[in-house]
C-alpha cells in the first residue's frame, strides 16, 4: 500500500508514514475544530507534489476558504487557482447528491487513475440530502468507492450533539464506510482552557497510533499534531520473541504452519501485539492444529 | 496524472443538476460548452480534440467530457484520421464526405489550404515564408490537398504556383440540399426530446439559428449547416 504525505505536521508518523493512496478519509469534528484547515493542508501538500487539487465546498463559499487559507499563511493558493491546478467547487448537498447518482460513474470512467486529491467539506449536507438511512449508506458508499478511483479523498464531517458522541447517523455511516477516520475533539479544562485532541479511530490496511494526541492550530502552519506517546513503534522485540517460541514448540504444530507464521512475523512490529499474550497465543495455535 | 480533472468535475456537477434528458427540449444543449462544441463542429467537422478545445476556449479534458455526452446522446460521431480522433455532427456529413473534411480541417493541411485560398498563386518557397514553415513541411501537407483535388499546381517558368480549384465552391453549392436536410433533422431530433418545440428563427446558406429550451427559459443556438462554406469564408 503506497503512502502519501498528509500535509499535517505530526500526523504522518501516527499513520505509519501517511495516508494510503487512493483511500477515503473522514475527519470528524465540531465547529472550530480545524476540519477545513486540515482539508486545505491535505490539498496543499498534493499541489506541492504536482497533484491536482479539488476542493468541493458544500458549506462556505470559496472566497471565504481562500481568505482563511491566505490568513493561515498559504499565499500561493491564488497562483494554483490561476494555473487551474486547484479548483474550488461550490455546491449544495442536493447538487452533489444529484451528481453522485447521475454523473459520477461516467466521470470516473473518464478520469480513472488521475491521482488527484479531493476534499469534500463538509460531507454532512450530502447525508442530509436524503432522510432514508439505507439511501444514505448507498449514496456515501457509492461515492467513496468511485472517487477513490480518481485519487485520494478526504471528507470532513460535522459533529453535532454531545462532544465525543459519534453514534449519530450522520457520523456512523461515513465512519463505517471510510478507510480512515480521524476525530478532532476539543476538551475544556477545569482551569477554563481548551485542549485539542486528535485520535485516529481506524485506518484500514495500515498501522496507526491508537492514542489521543494533542494538536494546535498555528497561523502559517495549520494543524500541528504532537506525535509523542504514539503507540506505533518500530521495535520488533515481540515478533522476534514469538519467533523463538514458535521454534521451541515446532513439534506441536505442523511444519507448514510454522513456516507460514515465521514468514508473517517478518512484517510485524511490537504494536501489532499490543494486547496479546504470547504464551496464550501459542497455546491457541497448538490447540487449533491438535488433531491435524 | 491527467490534467484538468478539477474543471471537468465542476462542469459535471453542474451538468448533473440539469434535468434528465428526455424530459425537456434541447436539454443536452442547455450547457453552454456543449452548444459551443456542437456549433464548432458544424462549422469545422472532423476537428480533433485540441482544436475543438482551443476554439471553444476550454481545456481539452473538459471538451472530451462534453463530447462524450454528445456522442452518447447521438449528436456527435467519433472517427479516426490516422492516429487522431476526430469528431463530426451526426447527420451533417456522410462518412465519405468526412474523408474530405479530415484533410480540410487537419491542422497542417487545413492551414495550408486556407492560405492558398486567401493568397492564390504562391510558390512553395513563398508559402513556407508566409506560414513560417519549411519547404518540406509545405510539400508534405500539399500532397494530400493535391490528391484531394482542392489545390492545383501550375508551372510559371521555373516556379510552381499553387491555386485553389473549384472543388470547394462546387461542393458548397451541391451541399445546399443537404444543408436543409440537416437543419430539419436537427430540429426533429431536438423536438423528440420533448417540451416546447424548437423553432428556426433565422436561416442563411451557411447557418441557422434555432430557439430551444423550456417555455420558461428559451435560448438561441446557432449551428452551421454548410461546412464547405466555412472553409471558403476563412
Amino acid at each position: 500500500m503506497n503512502k502519501i504525505k498528509s500535509g499535517i505536521y505530526g500526523l504522518n508518523s501516527l499513520l505509519d508514514g501517511g495516508l494510503n493512496e487512493n483511500s477515503a478519509t473522514v475527519v470528524i469534528g465540531c465547529s472550530g475544530a480545524g476540519k477545513t484547515t486540515l482539508a486545505t493542508q491535505f490539498i496543499r501538500r498534493g499541489l506541492e507534489m504536482g497533484q491536482e487539487g479539488i476542493f468541493v465546498s458544500l458549506d462556505e463559499n470559496k472566497e471565504q476558504i481562500i481568505k482563511e487559507a491566505i490568513q493561515m499563511g498559504w499565499k500561493k493558493i491564488v497562483d494554483y487557482i490561476d494555473e487551474e491546478k486547484l479548483v474550488f467547487i461550490d455546491a449544495s448537498g442536493h447538487e452533489f447528491s444529484a451528481f453522485i447518482k447521475r454523473e459520477l460513474p461516467s466521470f470516473v470512467a473518464d478520469w480513472k487513475g488521475a491521482n488527484a486529491r479531493i476534499s469534500i467539506d463538509p460531507l454532512t449536507p450530502v447525508m442530509w440530502s436524503t432522510s432514508d438511512r439505507y439511501e444514505q449508506r448507498e449514496l456515501i458508499g457509492f461515492m467513496l468507492k468511485e472517487t477513490r478511483k480518481v485519487g485520494t479523498v478526504l471528507a470532513t464531517l460535522e459533529e453535532h450533539g454531545t462532544s465525543g458522541d459519534l453514534s449519530g447517523n450522520e457520523t456512523v455511516i461515513p465512519m463505517y464506510l471510510a478507510d480512515c477516520v480521524i476525530h478532532l475533539k476539543s476538551i475544556h479544562t477545569p482551569e477554563g482552557g481548551l485542549q485539542r485532541r486528535l485520535k485516529i479511530m481506524k485506518c484500514r490496511s495500515s498501522r496507526h497510533s491508537k492514542m489521543e494526541h494533542q494538536y494546535s492550530i498555528v497561523k502559517g502552519l495549520g494543524l500541528v499534531v504532537n506525535p509523542e506517546n504514539s503507540s506505533l513503534t518500530p521495535s520488533r522485540e515481540v515478533p522476534d520473541r514469538f519467533k523463538q517460541i514458535l521454534h521451541e514448540k515446532k513439534g506441536s504444530v505442523p511444519a507448514r504452519v510454522i513456516a507460514r507464521l515465521t514468514e508473517v512475523l517478518e512484517d510485524l512490529r511490537d504494536d501489532d501485539f499490543s494486547e496479546i499474550n504470547l504464551e496464550t497465543l501459542m497455546r491457541e495455535i497448538i490447540a487449533e492444529y491438535e488433531n491435524d | 496524472m491527467t490534467e484538468g480533472i478539477g474543471k471537468a468535475l465542476a462542469s459535471a456537477i453542474k451538468d448533473g443538476n440539469e434535468p434528465v434528458s428526455g424530459k425537456h427540449t434541447g436539454l443536452i444543449f442547455q450547457n453552454q460548452h456543449r452548444r459551443d462544441i456542437f456549433t464548432s463542429l458544424t462549422l469545422n467537422p472532423c476537428a480533433g480534440l485540441s482544436d475543438i478545445a482551443s476554439r471553444c476556449r476550454i481545456s481539452p479534458n473538459t471538451a472530451e467530457w462534453h463530447l462524450g455526452v454528445l456522442i452518447n446522446a447521438g449528436y456527435v460521431v467519433k472517427s479516426t484520421a490516422g492516429r487522431r480522433r476526430v469528431f463530426f455532427p451526426e447527420g451533417l456529413i456522410t462518412h465519405e464526405q468526412a474523408a474530405l473534411f479530415r484533410v480540410i480541417n487537419n491542422p497542417s493541411s487545413g492551414l495550408l489550404l486556407r492560405t492558398v485560398i486567401n493568397k492564390p498563386g504562391l510558390s512553395q518557397t513563398e508559402l513556407a515564408e508566409e506560414l513560417g514553415k519549411t519547404r518540406q513541411w509545405i510539400a508534405g501537407a500539399m500532397t494530400e490537398l493535391v490528391a484531394l483535388g482542392a489545390v492545383s499546381i501550375l508551372s510559371d517558368g521555373s516556379l510552381q504556383r499553387h491555386y485553389p480549384t473549384r472543388l470547394l465552391p462546387e461542393k458548397a453549392e451541391d451541399f445546399y440540399r443537404q444543408s436543409k436536410d440537416f437543419a430539419d433533422y436537427l430540429v426533429r431530433k431536438l423536438s423528440a426530446e420533448g417540451g416546447k418545440n424548437p423553432l428556426v428563427v433565422k436561416r442563411n446558406p451557411g447557418r441557422v439559428v434555432i430557439e430551444i429550451g423550456p417555455a420558461t427559459g428559451r435560448f438561441s443556438f446557432e449551428v452551421g449547416v454548410n461546412p464547405y462554406l466555412t472553409c471558403l469564408s476563412c
